[in-house]
């Protein structure tokens, strides 16, 4: 071989490999049928990838993906002050899905806590808001204010809330006498 | 024939260089850095220098490339109990977020800055309270948060993050009354 044609190849080796990032190494990335995906090239969201196989040169881009399948929450036996001064232990189950890629992702750094931290933070302010009678007499309307809440701070951050139930909602301790 | 051997030598050179640099670039690290996170560069133990979103080298013994997240992270603080500035009792839960607003001095000033400061954050709610007049109502909540917010981000700032979107879950305060009988007990 010429010693030219082995500089050349040495070189563009060495440019290959150096550039890498620049140029980026022909990659795929499969995204399951649950999942959904942002792809950024150069660090910059530029487009969101469904299920199915997607070319990325890797080094330059990057598919950050996300699972859309339904989160559950789960909370069990909290307290609450009422407005009236009593206390009331509730529990609650609900489910929520993300259904904007984007917005989901850049919501939290964590995507799964948001669901919980969005429906115990309204679910609190509603119960603390409210009093003993409203507890014991009109826990639909209770339930329907907080559903309409977290469904619309949910929307707000890509996601969809699918349930919201009390498991238990009781007044526990009556107001304390002045 | 010489021109031959010479070529040979050459070639065999040029084969061992690029060999030698190869092993060298394969030591280095591509990090790649989206456009919520930021890197923080250490070299030659200066001060951490900011990257934005792109793709980055980094040589494990010569420079450190880190990644922070800039996202929020959520913060739920419950019953909290506090004292206001007439002795009253009080219980207070919040909620907000929590953001790294300078990557560079979150990483420096802590090891684990996020859970660090939910240290901080619950110590200074109670000074925070100890300095408001509770007020239920919604003006008063509002008016609350805004000074709890100020006074977190205050003992934040100098760790690189701060507090948003904070909102009081829960407020009740005792009745004065009870609470000085309480309190001379």
């Amino acid at each position: 071989m010429e010693p030219l044609t082995v500089v050349f190849i040495c070189a563009g080796l060495i440019g290959l490999y150096a550039l890498r990032t620049r140029v980026g190494i022909p990659s795929s990335h499969s995204i399951l049928p649950f999942q959904g995906g942002l792809l950024y090239r150069r660090g910059c969201p530029v487009r969101e990838v469904g299920p199915g196989r997607h070319r990325v040169f890797v080094g330059r881009e990057k598919i950050i993906f996300l699972d859309k399948r339904p989160m559950q929450v789960n909370v069990e036996r909290r307290g609450v002050t009422l407005a009236d001064g009593a206390t009331a232990v509730y529990g609650f189950t609900a489910s929520a899905e993300v259904r904007d890629v984007r917005k989901a992702l850049y919501s939290s750094a964590n995507y799964t806590q948001l669901p919980g931290f969005v429906t115990l933070c309204v679910t609190r302010t509603v119960l603390n808001r409210s009093q003993s009678s409203q507890i014991r007499y009109a826990q639909p309307a209770l339930t329907e204010e907080i559903v309409n809440a977290c469904r619309s701070r949910l929307a707000e951050a890509g996601f969809e809330l699918l349930s919201f139930r009390f498991s238990h909602l009781v007044v526990a301790a009556p107001p304390p006498a002045n | 024939m010489n021109g031959q051997i010479y070529g040979a030598i050459f070639s065999v050179a040029c084969l061992v260089i690029t060999i030698i640099i190869t092993i060298r670039l394969r030591r280095t690290r591509a990090i790649f850095i989206t456009d919520y996170q930021a890197g923080v560069r250490f070299r030659a133990g200066g001060q951490g220098e900011v990257l934005p979103a792109g793709s980055y080298f980094s040589t494990p013994g010569q420079d450190f490339i880190t990644v922070v997240d800039t996202r929020p992270y959520p913060l739920l603080l419950e019953r909290v109990n506090c004292q206001d500035m007439l002795h009253a009792n009080f219980l207070i839960s919040i909620g907000a977020e929590l953001v790294v607003r300078d990557p560079g001095l979150a990483f420096s000033s802590s090891k684990a800055y996020i859970d660090d400061a939910m240290g901080v954050v619950r110590e200074r709610l109670s000074l925070a309270g100890s300095r408001s007049i509770v007020d239920p109502s919604s003006e008063g909540r509002a008016r609350m948060a805004a000074e709890i917010s100020s006074e977190l981000n205050r003992a934040l700032e100098t760790r690189g993050l701060e507090i948003r979107k904070l909102e009081i879950t829960e407020l009740w305060a005792q009745p004065l009354r009870q609470s000085i009988a309480t309190g001379a007990n």
